[in-house]
Parts: structure tokens; sequence; C-alpha cells
């Protein structure tokens, strides 16, 4: 950073109580991409699929990229629609892990509070690191250096009283950014701008503010907080306090996961319910195994359906007792997929989650244990073994079998599996 | 229509009628207390269709009449009346009443008494009479196991059954379970079996009397129940479903039996969790040469350990359990000394008073 901008944040007036730093990676994965091969410098790229025409979505793309209207979550084909002539990479996740490892190295040589959002993001509470490495603005400076001189990569920082804001920040003067939200700045920087701005607020709510004439973060602001409760609920207040600069949550440094679950895009949309529950019995089978790995059991069971027009939708049911077996998972899930309209439908995604954990490390035992609950719970740790030893083809239930030479078939080009990541 | 009556007694009907007043606000005049002046008394009734209260009161009559008035409103202003007597005098035109009393003068706005829903009248189905202070008893010491989780309906509520000449009653949430019995001249031939909802067993505990020589007369038929006691009917809508056998899970071999001060057991749990609270309220037990240990840990806050001295036969035992689940057993029973029986870590426990096999209040164990 030029040493005349350096003395300029410097100077800033009010930032004693700034002391949490966003820090958000500038493309991250297209900017790696960038650095280790200089023929794409300047140039647009597009990760998220080596074939613009298949059925991907962008995942990240350079700032080049995005000047043609490209930006990520969007359709890949829509993006070549948009920009035939960018350059379209499958990406490499294990290269940007590596990368994001080296990054939180850097945050966590300033300070232990670091709190990661995702591969290319984080949160890290400076407080009481003042004597060993200067305010937050200085702190903020010399992790945007490290990052520069180490990874040859920019970030984008910003620094603010509380994690609402300095998220904010980071995004505001993007790329290469550097953004400090004093408290007496929140008027002048928070208000003008649009609501869909504050955490929480979703296409839904957006809509309906709009609607109602309120536009702006500091429109929502003026309003009585009772009357926003009375219109949103629970939701009001938070939102009222957002607008206000005020959001007391702290900088988690390990969190534990509130949901876990799989989720499969089809190869092509598929109208075959058939092989829809098979795919969701896979599903089944692979949830209740990552919930028993982490040690965990469920309670509420989610099943989510997109149409091929895009169209999502979810369902989910809570049980009386904590879960943690495919088959509950199957039964239950299977139930919420036949109550919803399959008839005449065609799809492009499936996926069943379980959220509401709870630690298996202590488990209430019931009056009413039953004994076919023993079964499966045996049969469940008997197969887990078998995986454990001898991979995850070693056994499967005989519907699955179908399904899994198909895929054999098909080993090129196979159906895209996301694991989505546990969710925060 | 036009009554007197005195504000204290007008308050307390209120009071018994008003718990049954809907807070869903599904039909607007289920908010509302129907009030109907009789011949020579006055008939308050609340509903919210699953359990209705009807109140009778002493009233100084002046002319008959019925109106419905919002429980709320009603209920506030009644009891910051003087205790004087009050008049109200209804507008049946405008659905209105006007209350006076001593310098005071309201006017409320009511609904018309012909949308109350009439309480269904049960004249036949089977009959059946207890005694008051018994019957509360039974209803206080069962309620206490009934389950809120509203994925399970059948477990909402309390069994119950009658046997040839014996009633029993009994709840649980999967997790433990309460069972009364009580040897009662029914007069009851075939077999009973009714599920009573947790609202009910609620209103009927707040309800019953400890007088020694009242009774409470129960009328059954398939999905309702009638509890008939005196200037008092509640009616209840009964919960579909089978409720799990649960007698067979009651332990028969138990191989640890102790015997202590019940208060000393209950101070002493309810000390221990006090650090057991952060921790889903797990506390341990061990069981060992004429002594119980209770203790309970949690890694942020720090740890507890209570030593209590009992009467024991049979072998030792260490358990963990939901400390909760222990002390509202240990809460509802009333005797100086009570009965632990042990039949291993991870079987379920019960609690007994001494001497006494009609209660039995059982606790599933946590496994860790």
């Amino acid at each position: 950073m030029e040493e005349s901008r350096c003395r300029e944040l410097l100077s800033t007036q009010g930032i004693e109580d700034c002391s949490i730093i966003h820090v958000d990676m500038d493309a991250f994965f297209a900017a790696v991409e960038q650095r280790d091969n200089p023929e794409l410098k300047g140039k647009p790229v597009i990760i998220g699929g080596s074939d613009p025409t298949s059925r991907g979505v962008v995942s990240t793309c350079s700032y080049e990229a995005r000047k043609y209207g490209v930006h990520s979550a969007m359709p890949l084909r829509e993006a070549y629609r948009r920009c035939p002539h960018g350059i379209y990479l499958p990406g490499d996740h294990r290269k940007y892990n590596s990368v994001s490892k080296e990054i939180r190295k850097i945050f966590r040589n300033f300070t232990p509070v670091v709190e990661p959002l995702s591969v290319d993001e984080a949160f890290l509470d400076v407080h009481g690191c003042e004597r060993l490495f200067g305010n937050s603005v200085e702190i903020g400076i010399k992790i945007k250096e490290e990052i520069q001189r180490q990874l040859d990569l920019t970030a984008s920082v910003g620094i603010a009283p509380n994690k609402f804001l300095a998220k904010l920040a980071s995004d505001l003067n993007k790329p290469d950014g550097f953004t400090i939200i004093t408290r007496d700045k929140v008027r002048e920087i928070l208000w003008p701008l649009p609501i869909t701005r504050l955490w929480g607020v979703g296409e839904k709510t957006a809509e309906y503010l709009i609607s109602k004439g309120i536009k702006t973060i500091g429109m929502l602001a003026k309003l009585d907080v009772a009357i926003l409760e009375s219109n949103l609920g629970k939701m009001g207040p938070d939102l009222h306090r957002l607008a206000h600069g005020i959001d007391n949550r702290k900088v988690e440094t390990h969190q534990e996961a509130k949901s876990i679950g799989n989720e499969v895009t089809f190869k092509e949309d598929t109208n075959n319910i058939d092989f829809l529950e098979t795919t969701f019995l896979e599903l089944a089978e692979q949830v209740g195994r990552r919930l028993r790995k982490a040690d965990v059991s469920g309670r509420t069971i989610s099943i989510k359906l997109r149409y091929s027009n895009f169209k999502t939708i979810t369902r989910s049911k809570t049980l009386s007792q904590t879960t943690n077996s495919s088959q509950t998972l199957y039964e239950v899930g299977l139930d919420l997929l036949r109550n919803t309209d399959l008839y005449n439908k065609s799809f492009r995604l499936i996926g069943l989650s379980v959220s509401n954990l709870s630690d298996d490390s202590v488990q209430q035992i019931s009056l009413f244990q039953e004994e076919i609950d023993l079964h499966s719970d045996r049969l469940s740790g008997i197969m887990d073994g078998l995986k454990d030893r001898f991979g995850e083809d070693a056994v499967m239930r005989a519907r699955l079998i179908n399904l899994k030479e198909k895929e054999q078939d098909t080993t090129k080009d196979k159906a895209k599996k996301t694991n989505r990541e546990q969710t925060k | 229509m036009k009554f007197k009556i005195s504000q204290k007694e007008f308050y307390e009907g209120i009071q018994i009628v008003q718990r049954a007043v809907s807070n869903k606000n599904t039909l607007p005049i289920l908010s509302g207390i129907l009030i109907k002046v009789e011949d020579t008394r006055l008939k308050l009734v609340a509903t919210d269709l699953e359990i209705g209260i009807e109140c009778y009161i002493n009233a100084e009559i002046i002319s008959k009449g019925e109106l419905v008035l919002p429980a709320s409103h009603l209920s506030n202003v009644i009891r910051e009346l003087p205790s004087m007597t009050v008049m109200v005098q209804c507008d049946l035109q405008n659905k209105s009443a006007e209350i006076l009393c001593g310098h005071s003068q309201f006017t409320i706005n009511g609904f018309s008494a012909d949308d109350f829903p009439i309480l269904p009248k049960i004249e036949d189905g089977t009959h059946l009479s207890i005694n008051q202070p018994l019957f509360k008893e039974i209803v206080e010491q069962v309620k206490i196991a009934t389950s809120t989780d509203e994925t399970q309906p059948f477990l909402n509520g309390a069994l119950l059954r009658i046997v040839d000449n014996q009633l029993k009653m009994g709840s649980t949430n999967s997790y433990r379970l309460a069972h009364r019995e009580a040897i009662i001249e029914t007069g009851i031939d075939e077999k009973l079996e009714v599920i009573i909802p947790n609202k009910t067993l609620d209103e009927m505990a707040r309800l019953l009397n400890d007088d020694q020589e009242a009774t409470v007369n129960l009328q059954f038929t398939n999905n309702q129940i009638l509890f008939d006691l005196e200037n008092i009917t509640i009616i209840s809508r009964l919960i579909e479903g089978r409720f799990p056998n649960y007698e067979p899970v009651i332990p028969k071999n138990s191989n640890t039996f102790i015997k202590l001060n019940r208060k000393e057991l209950l101070q002493a749990v309810k000390r221990v969790s006090l650090i057991a609270a952060a921790n889903s309220n797990i506390i341990r037990t061990t069981v060992t040469n004429g002594q119980m240990i209770l203790e309970s840990a949690n890694s942020e806050i720090g740890q507890a350990h209570e030593e209590l001295d009992i009467d024991m036969e049979g072998s030792g035992v260490e358990i963990s359990f939901n400390a909760g689940y222990l002390l509202d057993g240990l809460k509802i029973l009333d005797t100086d000394d009570v009965q632990l029986c042990f039949s291993g870590k991870f079987s379920p426990f019960i609690l007994r008073p001494t001497n006494e096999i009609n209660y039995t209040y059982v606790v599933s164990p946590l496994r860790s």
C-alpha cells in the first residue's frame, strides 16, 4: 500500500473500539490461477467447469470477467453467453485449500481469535493485541501486506466495531480495498445503502420491505421497533439493531456444525421417480454415515428438491428422538418426498440434511427402546465397520448396486455431487 | 338481563373458568366468557373447544338473559373493583354490559350468546365417583411425567384405566414414567382406558378440593370426559391414539435398594444440578457402603460433590441420569423417607415413598 494511503488510514479518528477485522480475498480462486499462470493475467478467468456449455455454475470469476456481467452462482451457460472468449477452468480445490491454510496462518500470527467463514474470508478479533502489533488499522495493513508479500494475492480488509460492519466495510471498496467504519460513520456509510445489504434480509423480506416503501437501511433505522416487530416478528428488532450498526455477535473461533447434509445435482434432469428415490436412499446412507462419524444425532430431517425450472422446495420433519440411523433418515425423508408434488415433474437436484444436532457422547436411554431400532443400529455399526476397513463400496444395499454400476459406466462425467460443507 | 353479585365471588368464578378461554385467536367469541343468568344463580362458561369449564355462582337475580363478554377485559375490570356489590346490567340489543360498583362505571362490549358453542351434554357413558383429595393426589403425582412433545400426541396426557376395583393412572415422556394405583368402589364392569390431556390434568389439580368429604364424579364417553365437582363442571376432549403398554417397563428385579430422607436428597440433587444445569442436567450417582454420592461437572464452570448417608441393601451401583427427572419425582412426594431401587448402570431405576407400593416413578439413565 502507498505510504500516503497508510498514513491517511492510520490517522482515522475513533478507531479505539474498532477491533473486528474482516478479510476477504479478491476473486480468490481466479486470482490463484492468474498468479500461477501468468498467461491468464488481465484476462477474464471463470472457475466452475472447463466446459462452459455444461450444467455447472460459476464459483468465482476474475474482475476482468465481472466487467461482462459474469458473477458467481451464475449458470455457466449464461456466463458463456455473456463472455464467450473467457477462459473457463474447472478449479483446483486442493490447491485453493492449501493457499487458504497459508492465509489463516498469517491471521493467527496476529490473533488467536479467527473465525473462518469460508476458504477465502475470515473475521478476526484483535482486541488486546494492540501492544504487540499496534492498533487494528496497523494490524489490518500488516495482514494485507503479508498476504501480498508471501502469497502474491490481494485481499480486501474491513475494520469496524463489530462483525456486521466489518464485513460490510471489506465489501465497499473491492478489490484491494481497505475500509474503516467507525461508530460515528454509521449513518453516513450505512444508511444510504439498500436494505438488501442488511444481514438477514433475503429476497422475501426485501420484497416485503420495498413494497412498504422501505428502500434504504436508513429508512428502516428510523422506523419504530414495535412496528417492525409486529410486521416481521422476532427478526424486526434484530434488523433494527443492525440498521443502527449494532451487532453483538462474538467472533467464534470454533463452531460446531448446525446441520449435516448432502445433495446431488443430476447429470441430466430426471422424471424417473424410482431413480429419484434410489438416489435418495444413497443420500440417506451417506448422511447417516457422516452423522455417525461425527458422533452426533439429529432430530430434524429436511429434504430439498429442485425442479428443472429451478424452483426449489424444502420440507422437514422433527422427530421425537434424535437419530443417526440411515434407515430412519430414509423412511422419514421418503415420506416427506412422497408428500410433495412429484407427478409429471422433472428434477434437477435432491438433497437431504439433518439439523437440531446433539452430541452422542451422552445419550438418554429410552424406556421403550424397540428391538427393531437396536437391530438397525447394530446393522449400521457393522456396515460402518466394513466401510472403514475396505472402502465405501465394500458393502451396500442391494437397491444401490444399479446406481453404482451406472455411475461406473459414466465415470468420465459422473453426476456432480456436491458434498455441502457443514453449514455453519 | 340484570344481576347483583359480590365482587369477590364474581372474580373467583371468572378465575375458575378463565383458564379454558382460548388463547389462540381462531374464533373471536372463544376469547370470551358466557354469562348466563338463570332463575336463582349465575352460570359462567368458557371453552377453547378442547376443554370447557362451567361454574355456578350465587347472585341476586333481577332479570334473566345471557351474553358473552371478553374474558381478559372482564377479568381485569372485576379484579380491580373495590370489594363491594357489583351490579351488572346488559344491553342485549347492543351486546354490551354495564358494570357498576361504588363510584365506578364500565361499559364492556361483548358478543351474542347465540354464537357461543354449547358444551356437549354427556348423558350416557360410564360413571365413577372418587374422593376429591385422593383424586387430586393421583392427578398431581401422575401429571409430572407427561410429555409435551407434539410429535407424540398420545403422550401429551395421562392414561387412566379402570380394571375391576382398581383405578390405574400413568404417564411417560419415554424417558421417565409415573404410575399410581388406587382401590376404589367403581361398580364398573367393563374395562375402561382413556388418555386425559395435559391441560385438563393441570385444571383438575387446580380445581380439586382438599376437603375429605368432597367427591368428584367422572363420566366417560368415547371421546370425552366430564368431571363434576360441586358447582363446577369440566368437560374435556380425550386424546386419541394408543398409549404405550408401560407396565412391563417398570423394573421387577432390582438388585440395589436404598432408603434415605426425601428432603435431604431433594436438596442435595438441587445443589448438584446447579452445576449440571449447563450440561444437560447430567448428574452421576454412586452408591457404595452406606453412602450415596452425587456429582456433576462442567468443563467451564467447575464441579459439585454431595454425600448422603443411606440405608442400603444389595450391591453398589454407579449411574448417570437427568437430575430434573429425579427432582420432579421427589418434589411431588410428601413422605419423610423415600426408597430407590436400581437394576444396573444402564437400566431404569425406581423412586417410591417408603413402605408404599401404590406409587412408582421410574427414570431411565443416560449412557455416556
